[in-house]
């Protein structure tokens, strides 16, 4: 335990500053730049796994910030997207939902979008017409092109891809 | 592990199996599921997740405006990121240490759409200055996004969106380039602001000359201090005069000085520095001009003033959204 502390500590004195100089050049600002910063290290300090590879790559942290980059802009290019569409909405209907309403689904969103992310074309866009949009499987299969079997097998196969990712062991 | 995985397995064909098309299938695949479920609490658990997920798709296909407008946007996240993930290729093949050294240009220049990537990027209400390495000043509004390329050469400031000031220091050898998708502007030493309009780039000129051309289109002109050319894509737009003291204090004091130009061009700049949308109807608003000047830092307060001398009605429809309409007689 005393080891692994110890460990936590020479990563983050280590690599802290230039994960930070680097961020900030990045995102062009400090603030920001130091909230990614700190949940790099926290998520490098979550896992006794993750932390042995960062005390050994500078590689492995650039990696994972990167990733919380890119989490983070896949986030704001939902947000837009998805408040450019209610103020579109809100054209038409008086009378938006809620923020929290707006949180929610947002989150869901994103989880979705990290959960499909490197599937193929067909069994993702299976999933969304028959789980998000409720189309029944004969009407999906149509649209694609395939055997209603092969639409149940692609809706299998995504399940267990995110089956996958909730629970990585 | 793999006979957690056999069971995922069999939990993922019954619930397929439980929205099938056809009822009498559904009911009997809702009753074997549940006995299966009971076999150990394995079985129970390895469903589990899956059912949560399916049930949270469920509860937010129930919102109002309704699963396909999600799978829309949804459809374009992922082909936006499918474009990041052959860039990733990309930069895999040059090194992540490489790319730790070099500007991210390198990589990324093959898709300037990559705002992610740029060098230097600023969040909306975020001013920054910086001093470059040949000692010219750049200050990006909020908003805003630019790559840099610099070599033994040439100097070039890619202008990806928003507005810059630019401070050029004095090298005969480097000409200094700003590019944006509309044209150049080549200086030698000088002070001037660039603006990223929807369809156009706005050189202001505040010291010295400048060399401005289309990227595509004929044509090039020689802009001195004091004067404000439109460049488009395809040419170059008449020279207008500004007043070059007026226009670099509005800039240091992060306002917008509007001569008379028109409300949706107004928005789009304050719309630039607001968190969340404002939303508006371009036509019913194009014979509106604004004279005015406003603080772009402080796009609520921007938007008051607005309220407060023209004939318009600005309601928030919840933090994020913000409408703009015409007032109505």
């Amino acid at each position: 335990m005393a080891d692994s502390n110890k460990l936590m500590h020479d990563v983050y004195s280590e690599h802290h500053g230039w994960v930070f100089g680097w961020l900030r050049k990045k995102l062009g600002c400090a603030h920001n730049a130091a909230d990614v910063a700190q949940d790099t290290f926290l998520r490098i300090l979550s896992s006794r796994d993750a932390l042995l590879q960062a005390s050994q790559s500078r590689g492995y942290i650039a990696t994972t910030a990167r990733n919380l980059l890119i989490d983070r802009a896949r986030r704001q290019r939902l947000e837009k997207a998805y408040l450019e569409d209610l103020a579109l909405l809100a054209l038409e209907h008086p009378g938006a939902p809620s923020a929290e309403r707006i949180w929610e689904t947002l989150d869901a969103l994103e989880q979705i979008c990290r959960l499909l992310d490197g599937l193929g074309s067909k069994p993702r866009e299976a999933f969304l017409l028959h789980y998000l949009e409720g189309h029944p499987q004969a009407q999906v299969a149509e649209h694609l092109g395939v055997s209603v079997r092969m639409v149940q097998k692609y809706l299998v196969q995504v399940l267990l891809h995110c089956q996958s990712l909730r629970d990585p062991s | 592990m793999s006979e957690g995985n056999d069971l995922s397995q069999q939990a993922a064909e019954w619930l397929v199996l439980l929205s099938a098309d056809d009822a009498a299938e559904r009911e009997h695949s809702e009753r074997e599921y549940a006995q299966w479920k009971q076999l150990s609490p394995a079985h129970a658990e390895a469903a589990q997740g899956m059912e949560r997920l399916l049930a949270s798709l469920r509860g937010i296909r129930q919102a109002p405006e309704g699963g396909r407008r999600l799978h829309r946007l949804i459809d374009g996240e992922m082909q936006f990121s499918e474009r990041g993930r052959r860039n990733k290729r990309l930069g895999a093949a040059l090194g992540i240490g490489l790319m730790l050294l070099v500007p991210g240009w390198l990589a990324w220049q093959h898709y300037p759409n990559t705002l992610l990537f740029a060098d230097l990027d600023t969040g909306p209400g975020q001013w920054q200055e910086t001093r470059l390495e040949d000692g010219s000043r750049l200050t990006l509004a909020g908003g805003s996004a630019v790559n840099l390329h610099f070599s033994a050469s040439g100097r070039e400031v890619q202008l990806l969106r928003g507005a810059i000031r630019v401070d050029v220091a004095a090298d005969a050898q480097r000409p200094f380039l700003v590019v944006t998708g509309d044209g150049s502007i080549r200086a030698l030493g000088t002070r001037f602001v660039v603006t990223r309009q929807p369809d156009a780039t706005d050189l202001s000129m505040l010291e010295s000359t400048t060399l401005a051309r289309p990227s595509e289109g004929p044509g090039e002109a020689v802009v001195s201090a004091g004067q404000q050319l439109r460049i488009r894509r395809d040419g170059l737009e008449g020279v207008q005069p500004i007043d070059v003291q007026a226009t670099d204090q509005a800039w240091q004091q992060h306002r917008l000085l509007a001569r008379g130009v028109s409300l949706p061009e107004v928005l789009e700049q304050l719309g630039r520095q607001y968190a969340g949308v404002l939303s508006f109807d371009r036509e019913a608003l194009a014979q509106i001009q604004v004279f005015a000047s406003l603080p772009l830092d402080n796009p609520q307060r921007a938007l008051q003033l607005l309220e407060a001398s023209l004939p318009i009605e600005v309601s928030r429809l919840t933090p994020w959204i913000t409408r703009i309409n015409l007032r109505e007689k």
